[in-house]
């Protein structure tokens, strides 16, 4: 609830960047040695989607439903306090609410080809009061985590594990002020035992409008995702406007590995928020 | 352009903090084997199966179902804001219970656990809360007695505090056996999701969870899940058997145990 200002703001904030067609800025060194891909078929919803990029394709999604469950999560009995509230028709409930979301689909470019598998994970834990004025909840903490297995068809190619979390804790959290963005927890990797691909969230302000010129949007929003190996950048996941970057020069393995980590990431249903 | 004119009159009034900081990673282990733990939490039937373990003679003492201390509505209604108008909060309580773990081999561990929470704060509004400025202290101790094998000469000690989560220290404890010494400590970890099985790729995936890990000579054996909801069991396959009875017993009493405080 006292998120709901932030929430405004940066729907307000996300609306207008959207209406006002502005590109997350990639760096020019890295763009001028990029291919950018416009990705389709992630608009509107659809029951087994299909995306591509360039030349880039992945076979129909096969994906279950998003199942959830949840339930008070506290092993003890009830106080005195719960006890006299019930008679008013109030209650003070520790609740977690989990949800899981498996899919998988192959890519491919025409010579090579890849399965991949997903999972993704949420898990928010919530103190719900209720009252005859109404229903009011504060996020305790939160975690989410995606992870998926790459497996690239051709026979030496050894299998790409893909790992990607964002955590909140409440009692960690240094932000007090309305207006003060949580501190959460961001982090993903992918790795074959031999090479690793880190996955950093690009959150920002700075974006670039129509004419080229770079600006300042109102709040900062996650645009895009960006991997490297070591300290050079390989791609760039575009999840404001859905493009995909992919580095020129990488061999044509690599460069499937790159794109299945990228349709993955697009393809995620559960954005759980800390709110 | 209107809604760009609009959102920068409403940011005219708004301040926003910076983005977040460089945080560490979390680790991950894939060494570690999941087990699905069941529970039965019913008021008179509790107990707890996992890993090939499952609990008999689960007994809970009388004193376990009284608590003790003031009566405050204002606790209730006003804690969501973490604004507290209350003046005084006494807490009593205390969870006192012993089960036996049994295997397939017949009763492999047998636990006694005793848990006391005692709070004694005093609020106000304009300054936080500190019980040491009486010199009161809150107290959040849990300690317990494992006799693994029925083998008296050896019998692992327990002793955590803070598990209750009543002050903003770490929530940990430490099970002991002459030189032999198992930590644990609330951690988020990534584990893996299921166990490892010929040709199945879902044994690849991992998730992030919060719980307690245990830690034998720096190393970590395993782990149990801190929340209730879609509770599991890690544990490495190659360890010692009795390391591996202590730490279910250990397991055990963290599922199975009253939160005395939230």
């Amino acid at each position: 609830m006292k998120y709901i200002p932030v929430i405004i703001v940066a729907a307000i904030g996300i609306v207008s960047c959207k209406t006002t067609s502005i590109n997350v800025a990639v760096p020019d060194q890295f763009a001028s040695k990029a291919t950018q891909m416009k990705v389709s078929g992630l608009n509107g919803w659809q029951f087994k989607p299909q995306i591509n990029f360039g030349n880039y394709q992945t076979s129909k999604v096969k994906t279950g439903w998003i199942v959830s469950s949840g339930g008070n999560d506290r092993n003890s009995g009830i106080t005195n306090e719960e006890r006299l509230l019930k008679v008013f028709n109030m209650s003070h409930d520790n609740i977690t609410t989990n949800s899981k979301n498996k899919f998988q689909y192959s890519i491919q470019d025409g010579n090579l080809m890849a399965d991949i598998y997903c999972l993704e994970k949420a898990s928010k834990e919530e103190v719900t009061t209720k009252t005859p004025l109404g229903e009011f909840s504060k996020t305790k903490n939160f975690q989410y985590s995606f992870s998926a297995a790459i497996l690239p068809q051709t026979v030496k190619d050894e299998q790409w594990q893909l790992v990607f979390y964002n955590s909140y804790d409440r009692s960690k959290d240094t932000a007090r002020g309305w207006f003060d963005q949580p501190n959460v927890e961001h982090e993903g990797y992918a790795t074959n035992g031999k090479q690793l691909i880190d996955i950093r969230p690009i959150i920002t302000d700075r974006v670039v409008g129509k004419d080229g010129k770079e600006s300042k949007t109102l709040v900062k929003i996650l645009m895009a995702y960006e991997l490297k190996i070591g300290d050079g950048v390989i791609g760039v996941i575009d999840v404001f406007n859905k493009n995909v970057w992919i580095y020129n020069d990488l061999d044509n393995n690599m460069k499937l590995v790159v794109a299945s980590i990228s349709s993955a990431i697009l393809l995620r249903k559960l954005e759980l928020s800390h709110t | 352009m209107k809604k760009v004119y609009i959102s920068f009159l409403l940011l005219l009034f708004v301040s926003l903090a910076h983005a977040q900081q460089q945080r560490d990673r979390v680790g991950v282990d894939m060494q570690l084997q999941p087990y699905k733990v069941s529970e039965r939490l019913l008021p008179f039937n509790r107990g707890a199966d996992f890993a090939g373990y499952r609990t008999k003679t689960f007994r809970r003492d009388i004193r376990s179902w009284f608590s003790f201390g003031s009566i405050n509505i204002e606790n209730e209604i006003l804690k969501i804001d973490g604004i507290p108008l209350y003046k005084k909060d006494k807490h009593r309580s205390v969870d006192i219970f012993s089960f036996s773990l049994v295997a397939d081999s017949g009763v492999v561990a047998k636990t006694e656990c005793r848990a006391i929470f005692r709070k004694n704060e005093t609020f106000s509004l304009f300054r936080p809360k500190d019980s040491s400025f009486f010199k009161i202290k809150n107290v959040d101790f849990l300690q317990a007695r494992i006799m693994v094998d029925a083998d008296t000469s050896n019998i692992w000690y327990m002793a955590a505090a803070n598990l209750n989560g009543s002050e903003n220290d770490e929530q940990s404890g430490i099970i002991r056996c002459g030189e032999k010494e198992i930590r644990f400590a609330k951690a988020t970890r990534m584990l893996r999701d299921e166990p490892v099985g010929r040709d199945k790729v879902s044994s690849l995936f991992t998730s992030l969870n919060i719980v307690y890990e245990f830690t034998y000579k720096d190393e970590v054996i395993g782990a149990v899940s801190f929340k209730q909801s879609g509770r599991k069991f890690w544990c490495k396959d190659d360890l010692d058997a009795t390391l591996k009875k202590v730490m279910a017993s250990v397991s055990t009493v963290l599922c199975l145990r009253n939160d005395l405080f939230y």
